[in-house]
């Protein structure tokens, strides 16, 4: 029994130190009322006719709002900065659907780059004046020349036989534009 | 939460496992596991484990708890595809004056969907002890993961585990099956450091023997060098 004692206290003395040395990135559910004003207008002046669920992601440097739903069967994700000023509409879409000049494109750049990939997700998103994206969401026309389109995949990848997970960015005609490393998160509680 | 929750539920559980206790095989416990992970290079990883088991109810008696045994387990895995991964390694158990050694092979395979984690666990393992024959288990194990709040487990948040488990035992002409259904509450202080709190419940001797029931109360801290 003392050896049991021993350890909680020990674990949980050494947690709280933990707890108090580091700041971290968080993102957690919003409650309506809690959303900038700007951004409830932009979300209630498209016909969206299921829930809106608000999320907020803190980070080191940055904070934006984030409002997620499903509209004609595809999940929407607009994202807005911290006053409430729509940023991008992120939609996802499944591979089949990308026009097949953009797909080669994209597939024969990760071909190029990695030992194997596998895309895991694909989000068109559009960026542009508020009112334009309002207007092409709900009229669902979004090859304007006002509206910028890109492509955000999320691809598992092997590199130097090295296996990770990263998004990238391509535009409207596959051409790379950026690419981040997503940090895996750690799933030892659920393999031991 | 309070730590009036945390008493109602420990409360709410002895409570349950009261209402069991006319079985006469049953054991209740305290299960406190030290689990700590370091990664080397080319996407290995060694896990340590270190568990000890204490016994507070036994052969219809509640007692102090008293050590029952011992366990250390050391594991090297590999990644071996985007979402998999193999490892082996070995275990050692002290238990009254006996040492107990078991060799372990394991496969696994995370699934992440939006909110949801699903990992699928196979393991095959062979325990020897002396003058017994070895026994060779097969086990699978499926384990979901949701955060309490928002889309993503993030660092000081709270998050539901649920491990469901198999477990298939053979040794000389005896056969046994074990279930263990675990409820987990885990908290994230940050993503090398977790804390889990569980009722590991185990029901065992399905085939050849009456029901025996097993179960733990845990805390485990499973922390990243």
């Amino acid at each position: 029994m003392k050896q049991s004692i021993v350890l909680f206290l020990f674990v949980f003395f050494a947690l709280n130190f933990v707890r108090a040395q580091v700041k971290y990135e968080k993102e957690y559910r919003l409650p309506a009322e809690q959303v900038p004003q700007l951004a409830l207008d932009v979300v209630n002046a498209i016909d969206f006719d299921r829930t809106i669920k608000w999320y907020k992601e803190e980070g080191f440097d940055k904070t934006s709002i984030e409002a997620k739903t499903k509209f004609q069967q595809k999940k929407y994700s607009i994202e807005f900065d911290n006053t409430g000023q729509l940023e991008d509409v992120e939609i996802e879409i499944k591979q089949q659907t990308l026009p097949s000049n953009v797909q080669n494109e994209i597939s024969s750049y990760l071909k190029e780059q990695f030992q194997k990939h596998k895309i895991c997700k694909i989000q068109v998103q559009y960026l542009g004046q508020t009112t334009a994206i309002i207007n092409a969401i709900n009229q669902q026309e979004f090859k304007l020349a006002n509206i910028t389109t890109n492509y955000e995949l999320v691809v598992k990848v092997k590199q130097n036989n090295i296996y990770q997970e990263m998004e990238f960015l391509f535009d409207a005609k596959g051409q790379f534009l950026q690419q981040a490393i997503i940090i895996d998160q750690n799933t030892d509680n659920l393999e031991y | 939460m309070s730590i009036r929750k945390w008493i109602g539920i420990f409360c709410c559980w002895l409570f349950l496992v009261n209402n069991n206790i006319a079985q006469e095989r049953l054991q209740l416990g305290l299960l406190p596991v030290l689990n700590v992970n370091k990664k080397l290079k080319k996407d290995f990883k060694l896990n340590i484990k270190l568990e000890n088991r204490q016994i507070f109810y036994q052969d219809q008696e509640w007692s102090t708890p008293f050590y029952d045994r011992l366990d250390f387990t050391n594991i090297l895995s590999k990644k071996i595809g985007l979402t998999t991964k193999i490892a082996g390694g070995y275990l050692i158990r002290f238990r009254n004056q006996e040492i107990i050694t078991r060799t372990i092979q394991q496969f696994a395979l995370i699934q992440k969907f939006s909110t949801l984690k699903l990992a699928h666990r196979l393991v095959t393992d062979q325990t020897f002890q002396k003058e017994k024959a070895v026994k060779y288990r097969f086990r699978y194990r499926i384990s979901a993961q949701i955060p309490f709040n928002g889309q993503s487990i993030d660092p000081q948040e709270f998050y539901f585990k649920f491990n469901h488990e198999y477990l298939y035992a053979l040794q000389d002409a005896n056969r046994d099956l074990e279930i263990r259904i675990v409820p987990v509450l885990g908290y994230k202080f940050k993503d090398t450091n977790k804390l889990e709190i569980a009722f590991d419940n185990r029901l065992g001797s399905f085939i050849m023997d009456a029901l025996e029931t097993k179960s733990w109360f845990t805390i485990a801290w499973y922390i990243v060098l």
